[in-house]
This record gives structure tokens, C-alpha cells and sequence, in this order.
């Protein structure tokens, strides 16, 4: 007498499968044995959200042929390589259930695959062929323009205070100053991570062709962390000359616009 | 088609109060550590440049244990060996480590380059002719050192003429897992720049079409490789192959002794540059 358990996917549909298929998942084996659900079609044990029925079914056909003790690796390495041959969406599919039902072996399997279908292939090119939202500069993009917001509020401030000692001014605008510097890309600020990963990019993506090669990229790199330090100081240790020039230039704007508020 | 539009309606309805099916998941979907699985089988080179595909790439592309995979099985051995346990924070993440790894580093003096190459994880060593034994290197008559911007140690050893040519070295490091090449850089023809640019001076360059090079190696677990081969083309570097070597125990350091030599005395031969010795991953 063969044994069943009840497996449920979320969409509602109730389904057995052979004992024997059902407990390779090593997901459902441990509901099994820790809750003792599955064994009627009311206590179905319910799969997780990303196992559709469709997928279901190519799991348990990978199961139905793994659990079998007696077959050779040969067996198994054709019968993966086949198995594996799809298109990318139900790859996607696949090792996505396969993952949350903990089923190992069939992870690595469709990791393989999709490594082999997406290597060669630049984020470009993958980003158009998959239909992948750029979630990474959209973030970018969002915290530049709190950046900008930020800066017209300075210049508000600075406008509205301008009657003020020109002294209490001055660290607005050295603010300003400082916050358009770190958006060069060599300080490693939150802001520009993306533009830091990019450094990071190029520094481990060139190839290592020729050993001359190398020596002026490393110029070039100590050339670029040479700049990072004396930025950051910058505004601290302001020319004084160029202080006083810029005290000259805020008392004149403030004056001038005195002159059209009090009209 | 009334009915079935109103039985469409009714399907609609009737799901909308049924948990709604997921959306099909594609590879933007992909959480994190699903995404750290796939990476695993990508070389460094590929990694980065998923980085900026989205998000979960983003992450998983700094992830340890994605990293921890590329590094080779011995780099605590390598770190310690490279850095004397001093100047290297153990505080870095794995990607960091394999990043600082693959920069070249000076070892033992100033006369060795350490580095890994970043697409295999395996060690690459760069002995400059300041470390080689070169027979009658103190003799003005037979070698010079000359200082060039073409070398990586900044001075390579010419030779003007000599009836025995030999050089020879050896090195003991702990080199990851894999096979490795050794080549002698070498170049035929004296450079220089004049007026800006790089001219190579190949007057006195003789005595190799007679008899060929030799060049041995030889490893202190029995493995032997012999190569012989004319030094040619004269005006650029070029990497003379002496051989290759396995490693299988990445937990012994494994000691290489190397030598090239053309020693027929019956001719002189000179006019030839000596900068390195490179061992790197075949």
C-alpha cells in the first residue's frame, strides 16, 4: 500500500504525491515530522508562496528520479542536464521554489544553468533581455534630488538671513560647498555608493594582460586616493584671502537685497 | 459571447477574493541569497559587473560566502606569508580580502611581486633579476644594471658579452591548488627613449642563433621540466617558457628552483636584457 501526503499550493489547489517523491524536499520532510500534516486532504501541508502548481510538478518529477537509490551518476548527471534545459523565466521559476522548499541540490543545479545563460552577457544586455527594473540608480537618482532640494533650502535661508552678521552665513554656504564636492566620486559617502562600486568594478575587472599594465593603473590609483584627504579638509582651511573675498561678496548681496525688501 | 464575458466577469470577481496568485517571478525577482547561489558560479570579472544590474545582484555581489569561494583554499597561509601578520586588518570583508589579494604585493625585500590573478584565485609570483643568481653579475665587463621604466622593479640586468651565461634562483611560497607556468622575461636589445620615444638599441646583441637557451625547472616534491629554445625577435620583452609544475597540498609551501643557461663557451653572447621571473597560473 503506497503512502501519500497532501501538499497545498497557494493558489488554493490540493494535491498528493508519493510519500517517498514528497519527503526528498527536505521542506516538507521536516513539516511532516514536525507537525505531522499532510497526511489527509484537510491537513495539507501549505507550500511556500513561490511554488506554483507548474513548478511543483518539475520538482517533483527532479524528485521522483533522485530519490530512486540504485541509479548510476551517469543517470543522474543526463537526466539533470536535460532537466535543466528551459527557458529562463521557468529557470527563475524553478530555483526560486526550489530554494524556498530547501531542495539543495536542485538550487545548485538551476544556479549552474542560469550562471551559463547570463555569463558573457553585460547588465545591459541582461537588464533588456530579462526585463529587469533598474532598482539600484533609481535609488540614486531619488537621494540626488533630496540633494538639490536641500541646497535651494540653503539658498533660501541664506537669501531670507541675509540682513543678518554675514559671519552666521557663511557655514551655509560652505555647507553647499562641501556637500557638491562629495559628489565626485572618490569619497566613499553613502550618496555615491553606486559610483564607488564602479571604482571597485574597474579595479577587478581589468584583466591582467600584460605585467607593464598594471604599473600605471596603480599611478593612477594612488593618484586618485591621493586627492580623497585634502577634499574633506577643504572647507576647514579656506584661503584667507578668498574668506575675505567671499565676506565682501555676501555683505554686498546682502545689502543689495535689503535694499529690494525694504522697497 | 455575452455569457462567456460575463463568466469572465464572474472569474474575476471570484479571484479577487482568492489570495491572488504571486506574479511570475524572473531574475530581477530573485532574493538575495538565491542570487549569491547563482553568483557562485561566475569568475570575480563577472561578478562586478552584475553588480549594478539591480538591487539583490548589488548585495549578493558583496556577500562573504560568494567571495569565500573565490579566494583559495590556502589564503590565510598566503596573508601570513605576504603580510607578516602585521598591516593586514582581519576586519575586512571577503571581497575586500580578495581585492587587496589581487594587487600586486611586495615581498622579501622589494625583490619579489606577490599577487592573485583575479580571474582563477591562484598566486602569481614575480622574482625580479635582483633576486636571480646571475654568474659574474659583479663583473663590469659582462653585466650592468640598467634603470628602466619597463620593468616592474625598475632596473633590469644587461648583459654585454660573456662566454658563460647562467642565472639561476628559487623560491618557496605557498601556492594555491592548480598548475603553473614559470617564464624568464627576457629581452634581446638595449631600450631607451630618445627625443620621447622608446628606441631599443640591438647593436650588440649576438651569440644567440648558435646554440639555443636552456632553461630548467625543478620542484623540491620531484617535479622536472626542461625546455631549450633560440632567443629571438630583438626590440620587445618577451617570456621565455621554462616549464610547468602541479600543485596538489596547498598547506605546504612549495619550493621551486629554476635556472637558464648557455654555457658553450666556444662563443660569446651578450646584448641581452634579464628583468623577471614570473610564475603564474596556466
Amino acid at each position: 500500500m503506497k503512502s501519500f501526503i497532501w501538499l497545498e499550493t497557494t493558489d488554493g489547489l490540493i494535491q498528493q504525491v508519493e510519500e517517498e517523491v514528497a519527503m526528498f524536499c527536505p521542506m516538507i520532510c521536516r513539516e511532516v515530522l514536525q507537525t505531522s500534516m499532510g497526511s489527509s486532504k484537510n491537513y495539507a501541508i501549505k507550500l511556500p508562496q513561490r511554488v506554483n502548481p507548474v513548478v511543483l510538478g518539475l520538482i517533483l518529477d527532479y524528485c521522483r528520479f533522485h530519490q530512486v537509490a540504485g541509479r548510476s551518476n551517469k543517470e543522474r548527471k543526463t537526466f539533470d542536464e536535460k532537466f535543466v534545459r528551459l527557458e529562463a523565466n521557468k529557470l527563475c521559476d524553478l530555483i526560486s521554489a526550489a530554494d524556498s522548499l530547501q531542495l539543495r541540490p536542485l538550487v545548485d543545479l538551476t544556479s549552474c544553468a542560469i550562471a551559463r545563460m547570463i555569463s558573457g552577457k553585460t547588465a545591459e544586455e541582461i537588464r533588456e533581455t530579462f526585463h529587469i527594473t533598474d532598482d539600484l540608480t533609481e535609488n540614486v537618482e531619488a537621494e540626488e534630488e533630496r540633494v538639490e532640494d536641500r541646497s535651494v533650502d540653503d539658498l533660501l535661508l541664506f537669501i531670507n538671513s541675509g540682513h543678518e552678521d554675514s559671519k552666521g552665513v557663511k557655514p551655509a554656504k560652505n555647507k553647499k560647498r562641501n556637500r557638491r564636492r562629495k559628489h565626485h566620486p572618490k569619497d566613499p559617502s553613502p550618496n555615491i555608493e553606486n559610483k564607488n562600486h564602479y571604482k571597485e568594478t574597474d579595479s577587478l575587472s581589468s584583466s591582467h594582460n600584460s605585467e607593464v599594465e598594471d604599473a600605471p593603473n596603480q599611478s593612477i590609483n594612488s593618484m586618485l586616493l591621493g586627492y580623497a584627504s585634502p577634499e574633506s579638509d577643504y572647507d576647514d582651511e579656506l584661503d584667507p584671502a578668498l574668506k575675505e573675498q567671499l565676506d565682501r561678496e555676501v555683505e554686498d548681496f546682502a545689502q543689495r537685497l535689503n535694499s529690494v525688501w525694504s522697497k | 459571447m455575452g455569457s462567456g464575458f460575463s463568466s469572465l466577469l464572474l472569474m474575476c470577481n471570484g479571484t479577487t477574493s482568492a489570495p491572488a496568485a504571486p506574479p511570475e517571478p524572473g531574475l530581477g525577482d530573485l532574493p538575495e541569497s538565491v542570487v549569491g547561489s547563482i553568483l557562485l558560479y561566475l569568475n570575480p570579472q563577472q561578478i562586478c559587473g552584475l553588480a549594478s544590474l539591480n538591487r539583490a545582484f548589488r548585495s549578493a555581489s558583496l556577500a562573504d560566502f560568494v567571495w569565500e569561494s573565490k579566494l583559495p583554499n590556502n589564503y590565510d597561509l598566503f596573508i601570513s606569508r605576504v603580510f607578516d601578520n602585521n598591516g593586514f586588518s582581519s576586519t575586512l570583508c571577503k571581497k575586500d580580502i580578495y581585492a587587496r589579494l589581487s594587487t600586486p604585493t611586495s615581498i622579501d625585500g622589494g625583490i619579489k611581486k606577490v599577487w592573485l590573478d583575479k580571474g582563477t584565485g591562484k598566486a602569481c609570483v614575480l622574482i625580479s633579476a635582483i633576486g636571480l643568481a646571475i654568474t659574474g653579475i659583479d663583473d663590469r665587463r659582462y653585466w650592468s644594471w640598467i634603470s628602466t621604466e619597463e620593468s616592474r622593479f625598475c632596473s633590469v640586468a644587461y648583459l654585454q658579452q660573456i662566454w658563460w651565461f647562467e642565472v639561476d634562483g628559487e623560491v618557496e611560497f605557498p601556492f594555491p591548488c592548480g598548475t603553473y607556468t614559470l617564464y624568464f622575461r627576457l629581452q634581446l636589445g638595449r631600450s631607451g627613449r630618445r627625443f620621447g620615444r622608446r628606441v631599443c638599441d640591438s647593436d650588440h646583441v649576438h651569440g644567440w642563433d648558435i646554440k639555443p637557451v636552456k632553461f630548467q625547472l625543478s620542484t623540491s616534491d620531484g617535479q622536472k621540466a626542461i625546455s631549450e629554445c633560440y632567443l629571438s625577435d630583438p626590440g620587445k620583452w618577451n617570456l621565455y617558457q621554462a616549464g610547468d609544475f602541479v600543485v596538489k597540498d596547498s598547506t605546504i609551501p612549495m619550493k621551486i628552483k629554476f635556472s637558464m643557461m648557455q654555457i658553450d663557451c666556444t662563443h660569446t653572447k651578450g646584448g641581452l636584457c634579464v628583468d623577471s621571473v614570473l610564475i603564474c597560473p596556466k
